[in-house]
């Protein structure tokens, strides 16, 4: 049997008492932060995953935001090739309109004021900008894409359609998507004469897509009505067949339409995919990190009462000693 | 049988001496109950040799008695027990020291938090990637280099706090004053003083040997100066005659590590840290990583702490703090059942090699691009200190800063000059671009920025092939894992030692009851002969008065 001493106990106790405020510290670190790894020693393979997950929840909020970035700019764009079918479908009526024989020149200037009207409004839609971010420019986002510098002459700036230029948006770990569609590709150019007068056939205006049509629409409204013996047939031959080059810019419009939309179906797919996997790995790292409160709580109330009880044996232990009863 | 008249008196006389020092005994013990390494005393008492001399037995029917008397004061202590207290107590002051290091590096990591380098990191790669979205924007070129700037800033902070506890722990060697107040110098004097006092004390216990008597406080005194000094260093405790000790410094299992400092009363060495200048810079395998060296004061030529000549201490706090201060670089192999040799240095020498890597790697690709203008940006790094493209990566121990490369990484000055933001390079040169000028496609290039912020992502050569964030979340883990079982092994080792001391208090404790009790019993033993005494007296007066 070991022999104990005073400085034996006294010893023992102040070692218990230490290992015991040991354990009601952790449990007060944790109670207070609510997190069961304050450092990377607490649970080191724990720590490593909880490393792990932060930075994976970090980029997908950082993908969550260059989604809804990308959307922002897609469904604007969206917005603006349906507003652009609008009027390229009253432009259609106007020159269904025109190309009766029984409409004077009269009307047909009025009609020609209102399509040039509406080759404004198409450039306009076409320089559309997002907080000063021109869309349609490609690569070219500073300045706007599209310049009417005369009535049968509309620049793009932008980057050229041909090449196919556009903006990736990294939408997921090494995925990128291209989220912008070129105006060049939609609407075309004009790169007719200079001034407001009739076009010299059958030279005509140069230039691509929907603006060289409308241009050259614009051309044929405003050319004078041929006098008789000449039949005004030529010149609306012309103007009628202007309709079938309307089409095609609406197909086209529309086929961007579509591209437009299923980029943004993409997109909505991945943000919903990432909000998915938000909710696993948040649930992951909560089980990892949160602590249970039932169980702390109740842990800590074990170890309160084992403290107690160790500080009223010290007290006892201590206290007792021989000279008491020696008199 | 006749004795002689006074016989008695002379008897009583011895027994009452024997009593008040055994009752001086007890008032010692009592007086050291709380002296630290304090063994309680007791006398041996025996009988005193019997009246008359052998031969003249059978006149008088047998010996007579001649009281007690105190043989001598011994001390109660059990060598057994101190060997093992001094070899594991040596092991727990290595561990404690690890632990408290481990556990300061983990606070200097600051994981996991919102704060730490990860986050700083992910905010940089963050701002990356608004940038691919928006390389048009000036603020959002700003905020990118902001980034830079805070991921640098945590980066220098962490630098400067690991250089710290480093040169705390073992000075800095293009700073000598460091040397002289580092802790491994600071434990080295405490070795040295020990080392002296315990010589001196082995003299004085010799001479009190000498003259018959047993210097057991003395002896305390010098067993106590063993246990601090084997908290410092693992010692080699060799007991011979007379008391005497000779102390050996390290231990080697190859042989030959232990070298004798303590012979007896004899002081033969001491030990010294001072400033190693051996070692060709930038080498990384050799003594420069070592700024100090540990050797003896008398025979400098050998070394404690020699790269090429083995490690020669093994355990205790002087150990501990020069492993955690000069590791090795590259890390040497561990054994089977070794942990990973981790230390403040090799944390150091991991994190730069892990910024020059991450700034060579961002410098890459921003120097192959355009900037707002369309021009080249190639010379126009985003991280300084900056290496040629594809140029090696440079050695760990930066030049600017030989003993801190971390302190040297910060963002190009020019970024924050007028016109700074501009020079970022978010678009690509693409030979295709019309411009202008031609190869650029636009404000609204953000390929670069995108390529950039595609880094977080890539493995690494000079990372062993991880990415910058699994090599940081591994560097960190480790520093957790390791401080986790120094922790553990600190517990554990304390539970040892603890188990140890009490052994040696329940042989060598003062317990209060049990000295009472002596108390009480030489109390009575005093007044019985006393009693004796006085009986005597009467027995003479009766005589006188009868007569």
């Amino acid at each position: 049997m070991d022999r104990i001493t005073s400085s034996f106990l006294s010893n023992q106790s102040i070692n218990f008492l230490n290992t015991n405020l040991n354990i009601l510290s952790e449990f007060q670190t944790k109670l207070s932060t609510g997190q069961n790894i304050n450092k990377p020693s607490d649970d080191p393979i724990g720590a490593t995953r909880i490393l792990d997950l932060s930075n994976t929840l970090r980029t997908d909020q950082r993908y969550k935001r260059n989604i809804e970035n990308a959307i922002v700019e897609v469904n604007t764009a969206d917005k603006v090739l349906g507003n652009m079918v609008d009027l390229v479908h009253r432009v259609q009526e106007l020159t269904t309109q025109a190309a009766t024989v029984t409409n004077n020149q009269a009307g047909r200037n009025a009609i020609a004021l209102e399509v040039d009207q509406i080759i404004d409004q198409l450039v306009q839609l076409g320089n559309t900008d997002i907080g000063g971010k021109y869309i349609f420019g490609g690569f070219q986002t500073g300045a706007p894409p599209f310049v009417r510098s005369d009535d049968y002459i509309i620049d793009y700036n932008g980057t050229p359609a041909a090449n196919p230029w556009q903006r990736p948006v990294e939408v997921a770990r090494g995925i990128t998507m291209d989220v912008n569609i070129n105006g060049e590709n939609f609407l075309g150019t004009a790169a007719g004469p200079a001034g407001n007068g009739p076009v010299p056939l059958p030279a005509g205006i140069g230039g691509s897509g929907l603006f060289q049509t409308m241009t050259e629409l614009l051309a044929d409204l405003r050319s004078p009505t041929p006098a008789p013996p000449a039949t005004p047939t030529v010149q609306l031959e012309e103007i009628r067949l202007r309709l079938d080059e309307l089409t095609a810019g609406l197909n086209t419009l529309s086929a961007n339409q579509s591209i437009v939309g299923s980029i943004s179906n993409r997109l909505e797919l991945t943000n919903s995919r990432i909000e998915e996997r938000k909710s696993v790995l948040t649930q992951q790292y909560a089980d990892i990190q949160d602590i249970d409160m039932a169980e702390t709580i109740a842990n800590l109330t074990h170890h309160e009462n084992v403290f107690q009880a160790s500080l009223a044996v010290t007290g006892r232990v201590l206290q007792t000693s021989l000279l008491d009863f020696l008199r | 049988m006749i004795t002689p008249g006074f016989f008695g008196f002379f008897n009583a006389q011895r027994a009452l001496i024997t009593a008040q020092n055994a009752l001086s005994t007890i008032n010692h013990n009592i007086a050291n109950v709380n002296t630290p390494g304090y063994s309680r005393q007791r006398v041996e008492i025996s009988a005193f040799d019997a009246y008359q001399a052998p031969g003249w037995q059978a006149a008088i029917g047998g010996q007579i008695g001649q009281g007690s008397m105190v043989d001598q004061v011994i001390r109660i202590r059990d060598a057994f027990l101190d060997a093992q207290y001094i070899q594991e107590n040596s092991t727990l002051g290595f561990n404690s020291v690890k632990q408290t290091l481990l556990g300061q590096m983990e606070a200097i990591l600051n994981e996991p938090s919102d704060s730490g380098i990860n986050s700083a990191l992910a905010r940089f790669f963050d701002a990356a990637q608004e940038l691919s979205i928006h390389p048009d924007s000036i603020p959002v070129r700003q905020d990118f280099i902001q980034a830079a700037a805070d991921f640098t800033t945590v980066v220098n902070q962490i630098g400067t706090q690991l250089y710290d506890v480093r040169t705390n722990l073992v000075g800095d060697h293009t700073l000598p004053q460091t040397i002289g107040l580092s802790q491994a110098a600071l434990v080295v004097n405490q070795i040295n003083e020990k080392l002296a006092s315990i010589a001196g004390l082995n003299k004085q216990i010799v001479t009190v040997f000498a003259s018959g008597a047993q210097p057991n406080d003395l002896l305390d005194q010098r067993d106590k100066l063993l246990d601090e000094l084997s908290e410092l260093v693992d010692i080699e405790v060799t007991h011979r005659e007379r008391g005497l000790v000779d102390v050996a410094i390290g231990t080697n299992p190859a042989g030959g590590g232990a070298i004798t400092v303590v012979r007896g009363a004899e002081l033969l060495d001491t030990l010294s840290y001072t400033l190693n200048n051996t070692g060709a810079p930038n080498t990384l395998n050799s003594n420069f990583n070592r700024p100090g060296f540990v050797r003896l004061t008398n025979n400098p030529a050998v070394l404690f702490n020699d790269v090429f000549a083995g490690e020669k201490l093994q355990s205790g706090k002087l150990t501990a703090i020069l492993q955690m201060g000069y590791g090795d670089y590259p890390p040497t192999i561990p054994a089977a059942n070794q942990l990973p040799y981790d230390n403040v240095r090799t944390l150091m020498q991991d994190l730069t090699i892990f910024m020059a890597n991450f700034a060579d790697s961002v410098n890459d690709i921003q120097r192959q691009g355009l900037d707002i203008n369309g021009n080249s940006a190639n010379l126009t790094s985003i991280f300084l200190p900056a290496t040629p493209i594809a140029g090696p990566v440079p050695l760990p121990t930066d030049p600017v800063n030989p003993v801190n490369g971390l302190l040297s990484y910060r963002v190009n000055p020019v970024l924050f000059g007028p016109g700074g933001p501009d020079l970022i390079a978010a678009a690509i040169n693409d030979p295709a671009a019309p411009g202008p000028p031609v190869g650029f496609a636009g404000v609204g290039d953000g390929r670069n920025a995108l390529a950039i912020a595609q880094l977080r992502d890539q493995n690494i050569g000079g990372l062993s092939g991880l990415s910058f964030g699994e090599y940081l979340n591994g560097r960190i883990s480790q520093v957790g894992i390791q401080s986790r079982t120094f922790q553990d092994r600190t517990t554990s080792q304390q539970n040892v030692v603890n188990a140890l001391e009490q052994r040696r208090q329940a042989t060598s404790g003062v317990s209060l009851d049990e000295e009472t009790i002596d108390m009480v019993r030489f109390q009575r033993a005093f007044e019985a002969s006393s009693r004796v005494i006085r009986s005597l007296d009467e027995i003479i007066e009766t005589i006188i008065n009868m007569t």
